[in-house]
């Protein structure tokens, strides 16, 4: 190609200039985004991660918050539980002081007295609602509150006192995700945090002879145990000692009886699903379907019991002015609340811990993560501001070479 | 015998050979600026010289020169390059309608930045992350509303920009073939015009150039093949085959509407009604993006939202509200098959023809690490036909299950929240199908049937195809299927749970996805309690909200794109990708072809400084013929006056 003809100057030099002005608008549009990519094309593969990074952070970002909600409602469950453990000392005080065998009567009923303010108060902790009116202890059924008290006469008390206490709330514990897939319940059950004694449900049913009839459900402490038909009363308490309920189940050997005792203190939640007759057929369940707790048989003996029962234990002791009862029973079951709240409140305290350590990884994780996504799609400054540079450069130096291309003198020039 | 006033003659005859090629050079000067103007020259040759050897020649010795003619006038053309740039051209034109569509597309994206459908969906899972820790709040279940409704607008948004993007294709579709038409036409005109002028024995360049400039721009549009039938000189223009233009005659592309492709239209050969398919060229990129990137990029975004809506809709429907209802349908989707049982009238005859299926959900939990110890073969409909899938004994079920997903078929499966199988449709490859309609199941062993709960029977008896009406009855129902002929929405009812089903959408899930109107009044009825045996786990129970929340990072999807952050990445990389291969490939394209125009140019362009001092030697030589038509003057003028008569 030794010919040039006089178009081919100028069409090089347009073809050339418009290829550098994109380039240079590019990369001036870029430093005015501040991101290297403007459109996908200028690097895919980063803008596919930068998505993931940042859908991420936004992720880790929410857990944070999660776990700082979570922390409120722990801490103010918490503060609830130690005022209830003072106060739950102070119980025990007055027990110590109303068993030591020197009170006449009439000083033990007041001591009795001031044990029954202090039950009042501890029901107004039980029943404690956190800012959003939703109460702390009953289980995801949020707006009930959670123990329902029955008033009667008491044998020494001047007037009509708490007599029982009802658990009225759940033991479902909704779940808040505090790291990718990791969950923490988020509320407390009362008849655990308030419980006292193992609960052991003794039913007076012979079951030797008990066969399933069909395939049912029955749930225990919210773990579903499937039955199939033929299992005899050992299998159902076999299959129930599988499951992952803290409750064991026997066969009493001399009645033949099903048994079902917890393994730490709190309250037995036992149900018949899907209009079954399981457990209400082996006499642990009365045959009307009433709503856990309240559905135990009436026929079935059930030992065990809450903090309250403890405490209106003792002040009945105290009202009565058994210095023998009061130093047994009911300062021994002042004792077993005192170790069952001390438990709950430690492991209060171990799943704040667990909170803390995860979001002290998340604050480190988060910025992390931002700082990857910066990373993929941000402008090098420096880098760009050099390109930038050497395109103008360039364009000027192909600038003034064209003119001169172009003013090159010609044959015209010199003919007459 | 010499004439006297023979020199005269030739005089004349130089006078007018330089005066043409003056002319010529300024036509060419005229024309420098002019697109595809080829430079002419003038080609002069001797006059043919007295006398012939013939018999009646003058008996003198040695052939008199008699001047100059013009023999023709030509222009200077490399016809093979020609034939090059014709080649090349409907490359640049590929990848240069490819490069500006595809970057419409990426703009659709919105990617990255926190504007986008992904950042919208972030948004709305963190919005289900809230209800989850306050149930209770109605604040939380209107958030949640309010990130749902913004993120169903975004998804209408994508999804309208890219039907806009298929929509302009499709004008650009049908411009192009005007244009197609137009050229072929003028430059069938022009054959006439040029084999008349060239019978006539003349060189019309400018018809010539004219025409190469015409197939110039069609070979832009489509990719031809040119060349010239000797010996009548007929030029011909060929693609894939057929003689789009040959002499005088030129084939007219139609367009035909497709019905099941939306209506958009394909070029056919208006004689011949076939399909025309090119291979280069603008036409076949527009093609090629309205019905395989711009529909998959739609398809994709189809895919997510049914499988979104479906997911969200399947725990929401588990929840419980704070009601202590059952949750309804979060997400609705219009328009679905209003038949139950999914029949459907798809010829528009009258009579129901099919049975539109999008899921079907086994009556089994399977857990996913147990081996079947079943063997078989899966039957499923594919791309194209069926695709078979067989499993052994040995194969655990999570095993069988990716195997599904791997195998090409249109059928996804997955074990849903309860550890059931669930069989999903997913879009459609070939046109003629529609999207996600399950096309077909067979099982040769009990996988399906027994195991999984899905079918009623193995083998091709107790298969289920979709050509027909009431064909969800192949689906296990617990009843003996009903009489052949019953009535449509015969009784799904039996002692046993049946398989559950839902039926396809008709129009673009990511078009007509809604949130469920009902829940906007009442907010309290979203469902993010879980619970059990009908009755609801309690008002502060978060945990249906929270599994919500937790698809996002849960193995939802199908196939590669597992999650929902993986399926917004790969579209990601995915549309990405195409950009950056089509901004290089034009780039490069049009490389080539400044390299093959500057050599055109080289050859055929005007030289200014070429055609001046061609003018200098013309206008001297006219002035020596002038000079020389005088001097004979002078002399004839010696003969007439001096010799005194």
């Amino acid at each position: 190609m030794k010919r040039i003809s006089s178009q081919l100057p100028s069409l090089d030099s347009s073809y050339w200039q418009r290829l550098r002005e994109f380039d240079m608008n590019q990369m001036s549009n870029k430093m005015g985004a501040q991101s290297r990519i403007k459109d996908l094309r200028d690097d895919p593969l980063a803008a596919a991660r930068s998505t993931r990074f940042q859908s991420e952070a936004e992720r880790a970002a929410r857990f944070e918050k999660n776990i700082e909600d979570v922390r409120a409602t722990l801490s103010s469950s918490e503060g609830n539980l130690r005022s209830a453990m003072d106060i739950l000392q102070r119980i025990r005080e007055l027990g110590v002081q109303g068993a030591n065998g020197t009170l006449d009567k009439s000083q033990m009923g007041y001591i009795g007295e001031e044990v029954n303010q202090l039950l009042g108060e501890l029901l107004t902790i039980a029943n404690s609602k956190d800012q959003s009116g939703n109460s702390l202890f009953a289980g995801s059924a949020v707006k009930t509150t959670p123990f329902r008290t029955t008033e009667g006469r008491v044998p020494g008390g001047a007037a009509d006192m708490v007599v029982s206490v009802d658990y009225m709330g759940n033991i479902d514990t909704s779940a808040a995700e505090v790291s990718e897939g990791a969950t923490v319940g988020t509320e407390m059950p009362g008849n655990v945090a308030f419980w006292a004694e193992q609960q052991q449900i003794y039913s007076t049913v012979d079951a030797s002879q008990y066969r399933v009839r069909a395939a049912s459900t029955i749930r225990i402490d919210g773990a579903s145990i499937s039955l199939a038909p033929g299992d005899t009363v050992n299998a159902i308490a076999a299959k129930i000692n599988d499951a992952a309920a803290p409750v064991k189940a026997r066969v009493d050997s001399v009645t033949n009886a099903l048994v079902l005792e917890s393994t730490q203190p709190h309250q037995i939640w036992a149900e018949d699903l899907g209009g079954g007759t399981v457990l209400q057929d082996l006499g642990v369940l009365a045959a009307r379907g009433d709503r856990p707790p309240l559905n135990v048989s009436p026929s079935a003996r059930v030992f065990g019991g809450s903090m309250f029962d403890m405490v209106i234990n003792l002040r009945n002791a105290l009202l009565e002015g058994s210095t023998e009862k009061v130093g047994g029973t009911g300062l021994r079951g002042l004792e077993t609340s005192i170790t069952n709240l001390a438990g709950v409140l430690g492991a209060v305290g171990a799943r704040d811990s667990r909170l803390d350590t995860t979001a002290k990884r998340l604050s480190f994780q988060q910025p992390e993560l931002v700082r990857f996504d910066s990373q993929e799609r941000d402008l090098d400054m420096a880098d760009a501001i050099t390109q930038l540079r050497t395109l103008e450069t360039t364009h000027e130096a192909a600038l003034s070479a064209t003119a001169r291309v172009l003013n090159r003198p010609k044959l015209l020039d010199f003919l007459r | 015998m010499q004439s006297t006033f023979a020199p005269i003659e030739l005089g004349k005859r130089g006078l007018v050979a330089t005066t043409q090629g003056l002319q010529t050079v300024g036509h060419n000067l005229s024309n420098a600026g002019v697109e595809g103007y080829s430079r002419q020259r003038v080609e002069m040759t001797a006059s043919p010289p007295l006398d012939a050897p013939e018999l009646n020649r003058e008996d003198t010795p040695g052939q008199l020169g008699q001047g100059v003619e013009v023999s023709r006038i030509g222009r200077i053309k490399d016809m093979l390059l020609e034939g090059r740039i014709v080649s090349e051209q409907n490359t640049v034109g590929y990848w240069d309608a490819r490069d500006k569509y595809i970057l419409m597309m990426e703009q659709v994206y919105n990617e990255p930045t926190d504007h986008s459908v992904r950042a919208l969906m972030d948004k709305f899972w963190e919005s289900w992350q809230d209800l989850s820790l306050h149930p209770t709040e109605i604040a939380s279940r209107r958030a949640v509303l309010e990130r749902g409704a913004a993120l169903v607008d975004g998804i209408h948004e994508r999804y309208r920009g890219l039907k806009s993007v298929r929509d302009m294709l499709d004008g650009d579709v049908q411009g192009t073939v005007k244009q197609v038409n137009q050229l072929t036409g003028q430059i069938a005109d022009l054959n006439r015009e040029i084999v008349k002028s060239q019978a006539l024995g003349d060189n019309p360049n400018d018809l010539l150039d004219r025409r190469d400039l015409l197939v110039g721009q069609l070979s832009n549009m489509i990719d031809i093949s040119i060349r010239t039938n000797d010996p009548a000189g007929e030029f011909v223009v060929t693609s894939g085959g057929v003689h789009i233009v040959q002499g005088a005659h030129h084939e007219v592309l139609d367009l035909k509407a497709d019905r099941n492709n939306e209506g958009y239209s394909m070029p056919v050969w208006s004689d011949t009604q076939q399909v025309a398919t090119f291979r280069g060229g603008t036409l076949p990129s527009l093609l090629e993006m309205r019905d395989g990137d711009a529909r998959q990029e739609i398809q994709s975004l189809d895919l997510m939202s049914i499988n979104f809506t479906d997911l969200v809709n399947e725990i929401h429907h588990q929840g419980f509200g704070l009601n202590g209802e059952k949750g309804p349908d979060f997400f609705v989707q219009r328009p679905f098959i209003e038949n139950a049982q999914g029949n459907y009238d798809s010829k528009g005859t009258g009579q129901f023809d099919s049975t539109w299926i999008f899921r079907v959900t086994g009556t089994n939990a399977l857990p996913a690490k147990e081996q079947i110890g079943l063997a078989g073969t899966l039957t499923l409909p594919g791309r194209q036909g069926t695709v078979t899938v067989d499993y052994k004994p040995t194969d655990t079920v999570e095993d069988l299950i990716t195997r599904i997903n791997l195998s090409g078929a249109e059928v996804v499966a997955r074990l849903n929240s309860e550890g059931k199988l669930s069989l999903k449709a997913t879009p459609a490859a070939d046109t003629g199908n529609p999207d996600f309609v399950i096309r077909g199941l067979e099982d040769s062993g009990q996988f399906l049937v027994g195991y999984a709960g899905i079918l009623n029977a193995s083998g091709p008896a107790g298969a289920f195809t979709w050509q027909k009406p009431n064909a969800v009855q192949a689906f296990r129902q617990g009843v003996a299927a009903p009489a052949a002929g019953a009535a449509a929405g015969a009784a799904v009812t039996g002692a046993a749970e049946p398989a559950a089903f839902s039926v396809a959408p008709l129009a673009h899930p990511a078009a007509w996805m809604e949130i469920n109107p009902q829940l906007a009044p009442d907010p309290g009825s979203i469902a993010a309690a879980s619970g059990t045996d009908g009755v609801s786990a309690g008002v502060g129970d978060g945990t249906a909200a929270l599994a919500i929340a937790q698809l996002r990072t849960t193995p939802v999807m199908v196939g590669v794109t597992s999650t929902f952050d993986s399926y917004f990445a790969d579209r990601v990389a995915g549309i990405g990708l195409k950009g950056e291969e089509a901004n290089k490939s034009m780039d490069t394209a049009k490389l080539v072809m400044k390299d093959l125009t500057d050599m055109r140019e080289s050859i055929s362009g005007v030289n200014q400084d070429e055609e001046l001092s061609a003018m200098i030697t013309y206008q001297n030589g006219y002035a020596a013929v002038a000079r020389f038509v005088s001097t004979f003057d002078n002399m004839l003028n010696i003969i007439i006056n001096r010799m005194g008569v």
